[in-house]
């Protein structure tokens, strides 16, 4: 019996490697089936889909190649969310970038409280935005609102910033950076402690020893590959702005503050037109890929050349 | 003439006192080096000098003016740091280039387009192309300048260091432990052409280092700095000969010089490991003496007797042209370190019974408190206080 | 042997488990349960009553209550993803404008039938408008159980300073911005008339003015003839009283009203309970009925209305007992005193009762009240792009609003964008 047994058993391993490969499968398993049936089958279904004309719950759709792409680039609402998407993501990131930078600077400088200042600044990006949204909301109101208040008792004009075509997108900016804001002071003050000292004294001795010539010599250059990163993280976090549109503004008035996702929600869940939505979520998908290659190309000639 | 002029010069961080009272004059020209082990100081010193740190109390004075209170680029100063400093984002000629930018464009000038529509902006900026050119040619790096410092080899790095600092054609010369990221080889290199360097330009250079052979090979004089005080300040021949201190003299040398305890026995006689020493000197040695034994003053001996100590070998090392014998003496928890000729290799077994000779007229004597007994000659800077 | 023991010593336990599960079921096999889908959460209170009380009178059924749901878009995109999977409940409470949607998907199963076969079913106990708020086309598709109506809110304190006395409300259009006007000169720092401007405001003042989005088999737009003109004109006139200065989010325009900032104020009925929460007695709310001319004048319903999903007959059955019992006496009692919604059977406030009595208590009610006989469903327009086409309705109405456009062109406008969203 156990001669037998001990035959058979090297029969099933004859090569031990196979046996590791189905080991190292078996680990790895459970991952790829998640990411498999979470990511790459949804994303594909969003492909296929966009090649539709499905509406949410029709029982039946049909193939229309293209089409739902050519009507999206006639279409002036989509047009507006490109344009409103480039000119948010345009104005949050560089006020993100100088902004956090000068915090950073200033709080570095600084003797003491430094942990206190960099926790309330950054208190704004753990915070759920769709809280601080409503509380946006209640500031910004036009006519009791603190914002409007504390302008006119200042004498300064005031506006409808929520609801005026000129204003609304500057505003969301404003609260886009407020809540970037954190996250850029949090990374500088990281990258700020890693400059060394010894920099800074040889500028000091070469002559260096301004403020600005400082900034200008060591500070500013040291800090160039945690600024890419900065960009690269406020910028993509922009271009994924959904929240404040959804809640202070639905996209209005008339589409001046309609951005890439918030179409792509409207199109799919209130008008129900899920092929356009899903020919939307393509478009976004491709601006993120080709942003996201772009800053990875630039970000690997930077590191292999130094 | 005074090159440079320290005096009284304390500082404290917090409540660790760093430095205290520390007066110095460093002559016009020479290789000064401050020795000392880490945490004593001299980095700070060094720092005060260049206005990079602001002394607690005492002056400073530069070629003759009191610079306590003019920014490190007004004090005709230059610096070479350890970790070389090259700002990383600029080219080798660039980096050089920077501090005469500074001292001859002002903030406008140096803007990266509209300074260059400036005018005069051109002319200074050949001028300067120029010199920089000439101080690279000069330290053979001219074949590098358009290459980043993260390109370099390490020696490279450090010409280019130094370059920046020639190019200021400085009053003095500060090197903070510059060749300590080196390899060995590189050091050995490096350290001859700093000397070449100091012997071409003839300005006074200060240099920090914890090593004792750079500051015995390279100075003209070494200021031995322990517990935020100069010790000594002499020539390498004299520190090394006559330290002034126990501890002086155990930081200069390799092998370290071995210390014995010492009775005094009368009449010049002292009782050490065993064996007795019969000393020339007649001084008042107190109750008890160390015996400082450089390892070259032992000699091989065939049999035990007076001037001579016995022990047990514990092993030899073998440097090619020396051999350093370690041996176990009674009443010394260290072993003894001999330089014997490397012809008695084969006669040497581990274990065995070693007789060594001491000359005893190049014995140092050490008193309980640390000072070196002698008749008073030398340039000794006695030590106010002394902490153990 | 010795494997028997070990089966029997791991099975024992599953099987007295099974055991009494299935002695469980038996138990139970006595009563149905019924799936039911509910929505707005706010009101789950009152979904749980009018089950446990239809519970309470039918012992053979029991309720299963789903009311997750946040609120009507909610809850029909719920209903949507469940039809894919098979997975309907039986009855469910939508929104009355979605009503069209989901018949068109064949979801919903047409109710006209169940109507005339039931002897139960008669004007004495169920008023014509509980089914005319659930009809698409021709056919009845749902019964409505709450409604609500645009009503004007105001401020009486601010509108009686100026009233002199006065102590009715205007009851035309022309009279109420008057009064707004005289308001805002008064007290610069209140606006004097505020009225959102979405889909389903213009289609209540179009109706008011005896017009409609589109005609009766919804063949041609409407809204552009004489009532069309007419409400665009007045939203015009409503800007330029003010608001088109100061247009604010419908959020904004709540907390104005209820911080005295606002003193007319055009919402829905259903607002009128947090209102009162808000404001806590500081001013007092009055509120009338939308000023309506001519006989054909009407009002788009908002509110919820029940719908049958099953397609199974017996079960089919019990959801129209659950669903008359919602829509008669007993369920309006309930709705009508836990919510802001109006009932939609109007017999059960016609009746003496507690509703009457809840009513007498509640005299701001009567606006909405006043509304129901002239009520009619939210109008949907045909096709796949009706949510692109309410966003259009806003975005042009809102022009107009803040005077950014005259009304004409804006209906020319807006004509034309939405025929070439109607299916051909």
């Amino acid at each position: 019996m156990s001669q037998q047994q001990v035959v058979v058993d090297r029969e099933l391993w004859v090569e031990t490697g196979s046996a590791e490969a189905l080991a190292g499968y078996a680990l790895v398993g459970p991952a790829l089936f998640l990411i498999l049936v979470l990511f790459i089958l949804p994303a594909g279904a969003v492909l296929a889909i966009a090649a539709t004309d499905w509406h949410l719950g029709a029982k039946t759709l049909s193939f229309i190649g293209t089409a739902n792409f050519t009507s999206l680039l006639a279409d002036r609402a989509f047009r507006a969310a490109l344009f409103n998407t480039a000119a948010y993501v345009l104005m949050v990131v560089p006020s993100t970038l100088v902004l956090g930078l000068s915090l950073a600077l200033l709080i570095e400088s600084g003797k003491s409280l430094r942990a206190f200042y960099r926790a309330i600044h950054f208190l704004p990006f753990m915070t759920s935005l769709a809280a601080m949204a409503i509380v946006w909301e209640a500031l910004l109101h036009p006519t009791i609102g603190l914002v409007n208040q504390v302008l006119a008792a200042v004498g300064l004009p005031t506006a409808n910033w929520l609801r005026s075509e000129t204003t609304v997108l500057p505003i969301l900016a404003v609260i886009g950076t407020w809540q970037s804001l954190g996250l850029a002071l949090v990374l500088f003050l990281a990258g700020l402690k890693a400059i060394p000292q010894e920099l800074y004294d040889a500028a000091e001795i070469d002559g260096a020893d301004g403020l600005l010539d400082r900034l200008q010599t060591v500070t500013l250059p040291s800090l160039a590959p945690v600024s890419l990163f900065v960009v690269i993280v406020v910028m993509l976090r922009a271009f994924a702005t959904f929240d404040i549109v959804q809640i202070l503004t639905k996209g209005g008035p008339d589409d001046a503050s309609v951005m890439l996702l918030y179409a792509l929600y409207r199109e799919s869940f209130e008008y129900l037109r899920t092929g356009y939505g899903a020919a939307i979520a393509v478009i976004f998908l491709v601006i993120v890929i080709a942003l996201a290659a772009i800053q990875t190309r630039v970000v690997n000639t930077r590191t292999s050349r130094s | 003439m005074v090159g440079v002029s320290v005096r009284g010069i304390s500082k404290s961080f917090g409540s660790a006192s760093i430095l205290n009272g520390i007066s110095l004059d460093i002559c016009d020209g020479e290789f000064l080096t401050l020795l000392g082990p880490s945490g004593c100081g001299k980095s700070t010193l060094l720092r005060i000098i260049a206005g990079l740190e602001q002394q607690d109390c005492g002056t400073i004075e530069v070629a003759g003016i009191k610079v306590d209170h003019l920014r490190p680029k007004l004090r005709d100063v230059a610096m070479v740091f350890q970790s070389y400093a090259l700002y990383p984002h600029l080219t080798v000629s660039e980096n050089m280039a920077l501090p005469l930018r500074m001292r001859r464009l002002s903030a406008w000038q140096r803007l990266p387009v509209i300074g260059a529509l400036l005018p005069n902006v051109r002319s200074v900026c050949t001028e300067i192309k120029t010199e920089v050119a000439r101080t690279a040619k000069a330290l053979g790096i001219d074949h590098l300048l358009s290459r980043k410092p993260s390109q370099l080899s390490g020696g490279q790095r450090q010409r280019v260091a130094v370059g920046r600092a020639m190019v200021r054609h400085p009053a003095v010369f500060l090197m903070d432990e510059p060749l300590s990221n080196l390899d060995a080889k590189l050091r050995v290199q490096m350290r001859g052409e700093i000397k070449e360097l100091h012997r071409r330009l003839g300005v006074t250079f200060v240099y920090v280092t914890h090593d004792q052979t750079e500051a015995m090979t390279m100075s003209d004089r070494v200021a031995v700095m322990l517990d935020g005080q100069v010790a000594q300040v002499a020539s390498p021949r004299q520190i090394y000969a006559c330290p002034a201190d126990r501890r002086v003299a155990e930081l200069i040398g390799a092998p370290k010089i071995n210390l014995l305890e010492a009775a005094p026995r009368g009449e010049g006689l002292l009782a050490i490991a065993g064996s007795t020493l019969a000393v020339d000197n007649v001084l008042d040695f107190g109750d008890s003496v160390t015996v400082g034994i450089r390892p070259e003053s032992l000699q091989f001996a065939d049999r035990a007797g007076l001037n001579t100590l016995t022990g047990r070998l514990r092993y030899v090392e073998h440097v090619g042209a020396d051999l350093f014998a370690y041996v176990d003496v009674p009443g010394s928890r260290e072993p003894l370190v001999a330089r014997l000729p490397v012809e008695l290799a084969s006669r040497l077994q581990s274990d065995q019974t070693l007789h060594l000779r001491v000359r005893c007229e190049q014995a140092l004597l050490f008193s309980a408190d640390g000072r070196r007994l002698s008749e008073g000659d030398g340039q000794v800077t006695p030590l106010r206080s002394y902490a153990e | 042997m010795s494997v028997l023991k070990i089966m029997s010593q791991r099975c024992l336990p599953a099987v007295i488990v099974l055991g009494a599960v299935l002695i469980g079921n038996v138990a139970h096999a006595q009563s149905t349960v019924l799936r039911v889908s509910a929505a707005p959460s706010i009101f789950s209170k009152t979904f749980r009553a009018l089950a446990s009380a239809f519970e309470r009178e039918n012992p053979d059924v029991r309720i299963d209550l789903d009311v997750s749901q946040f609120d009507q878009p909610a809850i029909m995109r719920q209903t949507l993803r469940m039809a894919i999977f098979g997975d309907l409940p039986d009855v469910s409470f939508q929104g009355s404008n979605y009503l069209r949607l989901l018949a068109d998907r064949n979801l919903l199963i047409p109710l006209d039938r169940f109507m005339n076969a039931d002897p139960a079913w008669n004007p004495q106990l169920y008023s014509p408008s509980v089914a005319s708020a659930g009809r698409v086309g021709k056919m009845t598709y749902g019964l409505g159980v709450g409604m609500s109506f645009p009503i004007v809110f105001y401020n009486k304190s601010l509108v009686s300073k100026v009233q002199e006395g006065a102590s009715s409300f205007p009851g035309n259009w022309d009279g109420i911005l008057e009064v707004a006007r005289r308001i805002q000169s008064e007290n610069n720092q209140v606006l004097g008339l505020f009225s959102e401007y979405n889909s389903f405001m213009f289609q209540g003042l179009v109706g008011c003015f005896g017009g409609s989005m589109m005609n009766a088999d919804d063949s041609r737009i409407t809204f552009t003839d004489n009532a069309g003109q007419e409400a665009m004109e007045l939203i015009r006139r409503i800007g330029l009283a003010g608001q088109a200065k100061v247009d604010m989010t419908k959020s904004q325009s709540r907390q104005a009203f209820t911080g005295a900032r606002i003193a007319i104020l055009l919402d829905s009925s259903s607002s009128l309970a947090s209102f009162e929460s808000e404001v806590a007695g500081r001013f007092e709310i009055g509120t009338a009925p939308l000023p309506m001319t001519g006989s054909d004048a009407s009002l788009p319903t908002a509110g919820i209305t029940v719908v049958m999903h099953t397609t199974d007959p017996a079960r089919q059955g019990l959801a129209w007992r659950f669903m008359k019992f919602v829509t008669g006496v007993e369920g309006q009692t309930v709705v009508a005193t836990t919510t802001g919604y109006v009932p939609a059977n109007e017999t059960a406030i016609a009746n003496p009762g507690s509703l009457a009595d809840h009513y007498a208590a509640h005299p701001n009610m009567q606006a909405a009240l006043r509304s129901t006989p002239r009520s009619r469903g939210w109008y949907a327009f045909p096709g796949e792009n009706a949510g692109r086409i309410d966003m259009m309705i806003e975005d042009r109405v809102g022009e107009v609003m803040r005077l950014r456009q005259l009304p004409a062109p804006a209906l020319d406008r807006l004509a034309k964008d939405i025929s070439t969203q109607l299916p051909k």
